[in-house]
Formats: structure tokens, sequence, C-alpha cells
């Protein structure tokens, strides 16, 4: 099968400073590909290159057999990004900035609408619809947010920390939303610092540390390779991050001076 | 209005599918932001307003700001009425200032709608190129400078009409049309030729240069016109003069008396061309070649990476106090004080939305020094002999407090406004220091520093004899801020969602606190012939800026519109 998506020599540099520095990687459709590592290793850099945001890099991007450098407005109409932070126009009500974006993806007003209530309904948000968001909590305008990255049905779905704010109800329900999207043959790629979710969810993980990849496989073949039980160990083992305890002890110390 | 106006344009939209401009999309992302605009919302976190009611910006501001510029109008009437034989005189001045005016509301007020970066994660993610991103910016923006550029000529063009006829009076609404046009497309095409030349990183710190280097060149270009068309003593004997040809509002004019003596030769046929064909012109040249480098330049501008990289260089270690945090120890009563001076002075360094606002005001107190010193149709070198006869060091004395107002109004808005939530979450007994502190470090850091530096140019004209002026002058505006933001409503810093409608009035506020100051220097003008009050109101001015900041630092919640 043809992958659909390629990364070839992937590199971004930024003020002279590499934050990505050669990443090679090849997704098949119908993956549900895990994409961790620390804050600042280049997991959100990658995921906007990929998705067309940022548009100058090195190397190559194929993204459904497409060149991102070259099609990216094709690209963006058959994907669905979800970004880390609830980036939304908070002054608008959930029914009206979903039918803006719905209309972007030029899709028939009633669809939006219909699609839109329904979704909404499903987030227990249907009675918010008509109210502006910005006295809504985080997971609220999260959940919005996901209903704007799905609303067009898209055949690659990039999820970045999607469950963040979410409760504890929409969690397993967004959990079982993903599940079902792979079913129907969707590509998913999750980035995530919630481990435990990452090792449920993901046919294949892939740690990313400093703008390198640092491991690619399944949870189980990571597991083997460093000899450890959770992905959480396997994580602190590849990233060299095994300072935690004493770390923590220094803060609490710090607090009580 | 807006929404009218964005329906009567998107009839022009199918022409920009040709520069490839999705012009579906184009309106849909124009429309969404008015509805946006419309709306605003601040940090409340469950408190109750001062002003209930009062916190929203709707069409009323807007309005407000509309009437004003009508207002400017009917300075041209009396010109227009004296110079009847004469059409060109008149309006060459009047599209010198409709171009100044539109050029520098642009400039002033709508450079953040321009490098506004909050779209940049909600909607580049979609199928919408930067060039229709950067369409909708523009046309978004250009709906208001229609509506402002409008305002200023209704009174002028009605005039046109009753004095000169309906034809006249038509080819002059086109004219005013094109005179905006250009001018915004002037503008936008400087910025992107500079921009084009500045790397990602530079880019935010290059724009803030620009304007001031800018809004300088835009208003001494506006007094050069004068100079540029030759006015004799006898305006009937006008004419202009050879390089008077370069300027576009003298296009503009040549159109107009074409039309008004019907005479169509070359050189008219040439300024008809010119007037009706350069703004088209500029718009292609902006939208084939200088847009997509500065889409791309837009679209890293906000990402983490930008972030991430360019923090790397402003680590600063526990051991070294910052100026801001040893000036503020120095200078602040209490720790919520300190807070607020010091959040305020390093934010008002970084956050883009307000340089983009604030920096060009600098350029303003410069350029209105050298206009209102050097005024009164003498020359040069006559005016500078005799200035130390004069009392012109009072425009040096007051016109910082241009800077303080400015500056004390910009700082109750940030694009991070959710943020202050830790006003209310930290155990603030006393909010208005909050405020006081900020108007403090505003006061050191913009305000002291241009004051100083007018004070060693007066000095060196006037010499010491203007030192009690300067600290008399010094007291008053230290006044007028307070009691200005005691009677005003009392945002935190950095609590407000700043908007384009919030935006859209800087420059005609900027003409009203000058007619604020103008009354200030006048009071201080009356003072002068009394030697002795001075010494008088020194200490008495020192005395009540101190009681009204005691005021403003033991404000409590209550006070505090939220």
């Amino acid at each position: 099968m043809n992958p659909i998506i390629t990364l070839s020599g992937l590199k971004k540099q930024y003020n002279g400073l590499y934050v990505l520095k050669g990443i090679d990687l090849s997704f098949s459709q119908g993956e549900v590909i895990g994409y961790i590592g620390p804050n600042g290793a280049g997991k959100s850099t990658t995921i906007k290159i990929i998705t067309g945001i940022i548009p100058d890099f090195e190397g190559e991007v194929k993204v459904l057999g497409l060149n991102v450098a070259t099609y990216a407005l094709e690209i963006k109409k058959r994907i669905g990004y979800i970004p880390e932070q609830a980036a939304i126009y908070e002054v608008l009500t959930p029914a009206e900035y979903l039918l803006f974006i719905g209309r972007l993806y030029d899709i028939e007003q009633e669809t939006i609408k219909r699609k839109s209530m329904e979704l909404l309904r499903l987030f227990d948000l249907a009675d918010k619809s008509g109210m502006r968001m910005s006295g809504f909590s985080k997971g609220m305008k999260q959940k919005v947010l996901l209903i704007s990255g799905l609303l067009h049905n898209p055949e690659i779905i990039f999820l970045d920390e999607p469950l963040s704010g979410l409760d504890a109800n929409s969690v397993i329900l967004v959990k079982e939303i993903l599940s079902q999207l792979k079913q129907a043959g969707k590509t998913i790629f999750y980035s995530s610092h919630i481990m435990d979710v990452v090792e449920k969810i993901s046919d294949r993980i892939i740690i990313i540390n400093q703008g390198q990849v640092v491991a690619d496989g399944s949870f189980s073949e990571l597991k083997e390779k460093a000899n450890l039980g959770s992905l959480e160990s396997v994580f602190t083992e590849l990233t060299g991050n095994h300072e935690h305890h004493s770390v923590a002890g220094t803060f609490v110390d710090i607090l009580k001076n | 209005m807006g929404k009218l106006l964005l329906r009567m344009l998107s009839s022009f939209f199918p022409l920009l599918r040709k520069v490839g401009i999705n012009d579906q999309q184009l309106f849909r992302i124009v429309e969404m932001k008015l509805i946006m605009d419309s709306r605003r919302t601040s940090a409340k976190f469950g408190r109750v307003s001062a002003q209930p009611g009062k916190e929203k910006l709707g069409s009323g501001n807007l309005n407000f700001i509309l009437l004003i510029y009508a207002g400017t109008g009917f300075f041209f009437v009396s010109m227009i009425i004296s110079n009847v034989n004469n059409i060109m005189l008149p309006m060459i001045f009047f599209n010198s200032y409709l171009l100044f005016m539109i050029a520098m509301t642009l400039i002033t007020d709508f450079s953040s709608v321009l490098m506004d970066t909050a779209d940049n994660q909600i909607i580049l993610p979609r199928p919408v190129t930067g060039r229709t991103l950067f369409a909708a910016r523009m046309v978004h923006v250009f709906i208001y400078l229609f509506q402002f550029g409008m305002a200023i000529c209704l009174v002028p063009v009605t005039c046109i009409f009753f004095i000169y006829g309906i034809a006249v009076g038509m080819a002059c609404i086109v004219t005013s049309i094109s005179t905006i046009l250009l001018a915004v497309f002037l503008t936008y095409c400087l910025y992107m030729l500079v921009l084009r030349y500045a790397s990602e990183e530079k880019l935010k710190d290059i724009i803030t240069y620009f304007q001031i280097f800018m809004t300088i060149a835009f208003a001494l270009g506006n007094q050069l016109i004068p100079a540029l068309v030759n006015v004799s003593d006898t305006l009937s004997s006008f004419s202009p003069g050879p390089y008077a040809y370069l300027a576009p509002p003298v296009w503009m004019a040549s159109a107009l008396e074409a039309v008004y003596i019907n005479k169509w030769d070359a050189l008219h046929i040439g300024m008809v061309l010119l007037s009706i064909g350069l703004p088209p012109v500029l718009f292609w040249i902006m939208n084939k070649y200088l847009a997509p480098s500065f889409s791309r330049k837009m679209a890293v501008l906000g990402t983490d990476i930008e972030a991430g990289v360019k923090n790397t260089s402003e680590v600063r270690t526990g051991s070294t106090k910052s100026v801001s945090e040893r000036l503020s120890t120095r200078f602040c009563r209490s720790g919520t004080e300190e807070s607020g001076f010091q959040l305020t002075w390093k934010v008002s360094s970084r956050d883009k939305q307000f340089r983009l606002q604030f920096y060009p005001s600098m350029g303003y107190i410069f350029v209105f020094i050298f206009i209102f010193m050097f005024k009164g149709g003498r020359e040069m070198d006559t005016i500078w002999e005799r200035l130390p006869e004069t009392n012109n060091f009072l425009w040096a004395v007051y016109m910082p407090l241009y800077l303080l107002l400015t500056a004390r109004y910009l700082v109750s808005f940030s694009e991070h406004f959710p943020s202050a939530w830790v006003y209310f979450s930290a155990p603030v007994i006393y909010p208005g220091q909050l405020i006081s502190g900020s108007i403090k470090a505003i006061a050191i850091k913009y305000f002291a520093p241009a004051l100083l530096l007018l004070f060693v140019l007066s000095f060196v004209i006037w010499g010491a004899a203007i030192i009690d002026d300067f600290i008399l002058g010094c007291f008053l505006q230290f006044n007028f801020i307070l009691i200005a933001g005691e009677i005003s409503k009392k945002h935190l810093p950095f609590s407000q969602q700043p908007n384009t409608q919030q935006g859209s009035g800087q420059l005609i506020r900027m003409m009203l606190q000058l007619v604020l100051m103008a009354m200030l220097i006048g009071l201080h003008y009356l003072v002068l012939r009394f030697p002795w009050a001075i010494y008088c109101l020194i200490p008495l001015t020192g005395l009540t800026a101190f009681l009204h900041l005691r005021r403003l630092q033991n404000t409590k919640w209550p006070a505090i519109t939220l």
C-alpha cells in the first residue's frame, strides 16, 4: 500500500537554530500514530509543516500523494487539524463559529447547521450553541474545536493534545470517536503528553527528542526494546530525563524555605 | 454600515479571482470579522463591572469617530467658497488632507490588524491561501477607512456639488475614492516592500521603526505640499510648481479642473489617467509581487518555534535585577504597585499590538512640535532666529502628555486579556495600585525620557529661564493624567480585549488630545504674565498630583471597571 504521508529529510530552522534536524517517516492509511516528545522537541512544528501551515522548510513532505510545498490548499481540504491551544474566536457562538469554518470548506450552510447541532448535542453543548464562547470553560472550547476540525469529514486527522481540559466523560467519548474513525479507515496523527492514552489508542508510537526521531514502533515493540513496563518509562528512558524524583524533591524543599 | 459596504464591495470581488484570491472565502472571513468587531469581552471572572452596560464598545464609538472626521471637513468649506474661480487650490489642499488622514489612520490605528497573527491558528489550517487571508485583512481595514474617508468628504463634496455642479461633484466623488484607495495601497506597498527584505525575527522590530518613519514622512509631506504648489499672495494667480505634478493630490485636483473647465489637453488627460489608474496598478503589484512573501512570513509569526527560539536569547538569571525591578522598588509603595509597574514596563516592550499602536505616537510628538513651532508662514531661518523671543517652548513642555495619554489608554488592552485572572486570584485589596504602578511605569519609561530630551533642546534655545516652566508643566501633566484616570473608566492593565473598532479611534483621539494640550498651554501662557504665580503653582500642583496619586492608590474593587 502506498504511504499516505511521507517525510523525507525534513528540517526546519529558525533564527539559525534547527528545531527539526532531519526526519524521515512514512505512514499508511488507517494507522493511528502517537507522536510524543518533551516540550520543544518539535512535535507541533512537524504537524504544522505536514498540515501546510508552515510553508518554509527543508526536505520533502507528501500527504495523500501530494507535495505539501506545492499543493497545500488541496491537502488542507482533505485533512483535519485540531491545535493544542483552544484557538477560537471567543466572541462568536459555537453555531456561528462552526458555520464560519464549514463555509471555508465550501460545505452547504444547511449541512453545516444540521451536522453542527447534532455534534454539539453529542457533546452536551446544544443548549449553548447560541451563547458566546468567551464564557466557556477550556473543555467546552476544546469540544467546539474538535467539531470544527472534523466537520468536513477529513481523511487524515491531526490532533495536538485533543484531550486537554476535557472532563472524564468527554475523554472517554473522544477516545471512542477516535477508535471508530480508525475503523472507518481514517489516519490519525495524535500528539499528546498523556502517555496512557497514547499507549492505548496508537498502532504506532514515534518518540521525538530535540528535533530527531529517537524511537518508532508499536507499544509492544518499544516496550520490548527498552525492556520497560510502561510507555512513560520508555519515554523517560529514551528522552534522557531520569531526574524526575530528585527534581520533585528539590522543588518541595525550595517551597519549604 | 460595515456590512452594507462589504456587500457593495463584494460585487467587485470576482475580479480578484484573477490574482488568486478566493472571493467566497474572502467575503466570509470579512463578514465574520465585522461581527466580531461589534462584540467585545473583558476579563471579569465573575465580578460585577463598576459601570454596568457601558463596557461594550459598539457602534456608538465608531459613530462618534465618524462625526469628528466629518467635522474636520468644514475646514475646507470657506476655502472652496472663496476660490470659486480656481478649483485647483482648494482641491489640492483637500486631497492632501484626505490622503494624509487615511494613510495616518491606517498606520496608527490599523497596522495591528495587518500584522494580526491570531488568525494563523484558526484560518491557516483551513483551505485558505495566504493571499486570500491577506486580502481579507485589507478589505476589513478598507471598510473602516472608507467610512472615515467618506465622513471627511461629506461636507466638502456637498459643497462642491452646490458650487460647481453635478458633473464636478460626481467627479469629486470619484477622485476622493481614488485618493482613499491610493492612500491605502501606497501605504500597504511601502509596508510590504520594507518587510520583503526583513527576516521573520526582525519583522516586528522593523515595522515599529518603519511606523515612526512613515508617521514623520506623511506628516511632513502634508506640510510640504503647500510649499510645492507655490501659493502666491493672491490666490487667483495660483499655479502649480513644476514638481507639484509628482504629488497625487495635484493629479486629483487637475482631473477635477479638467471636468470643470472642460479642458482635455495632454496634461489634463494624463492627470485623469494617473488619478484613476494608479490605485488598481498598485493593487496588482501588491498582490502579485509583495503579498506572497508577506503571507509566508506572517504564517511563521506567532508560532511556537518562533517564540521558543526567540526566548532563548532572553534568559535572565535570578541573581540579577532588571531595570524595571530596580525602578519599581524605588518608585512604588507596595508589592501590588510594583507588580503593575513591572508588568506594564515589560509587556509594553514586548507586546506586538501595543508597540504597533503606540510607537507611531513617538513620531507624532516631534512632528507636531516642529509644525507648531515653525508655523506662521515666514521663512524657516527667520522663525529660527526669532524662536528665543517666543513662548513656543510650551509645545515642548506639553507634547509628552500625548505619550502619557496614549500609553495609558493602550495598556488596558491585550490579546492575552484572559491572563488578567491573576488580579482576581491574588489577594489584592487595592487594585488601584495596579493602575498607579502602571501609570508610573509609563511615566518613567516613555514620558520622562521624551520630556528630558525636549527640555535639553529647549534649554539650548531658551536658556535656564524655562526650568521652572518645565517643572510646572510636568506637575500639571501628572495632575491631568491622574484626574483623567479618576473620571474615566478604571481598567486594570492588559485586562480588556482589543478589537478593530477600539483601535480605530486612535488618530482622532490624538487630535482631541491636541486640543486639550492646547488648552493647558493656554493656561500656562496666562501664568507667564505673572512670574510670581509660577512659584506658587509649582508646590501647589506638586501637592495635588501627590494627593490624586494617593486617591488612585486607595481605589478598591467596586470602583474598577471590569
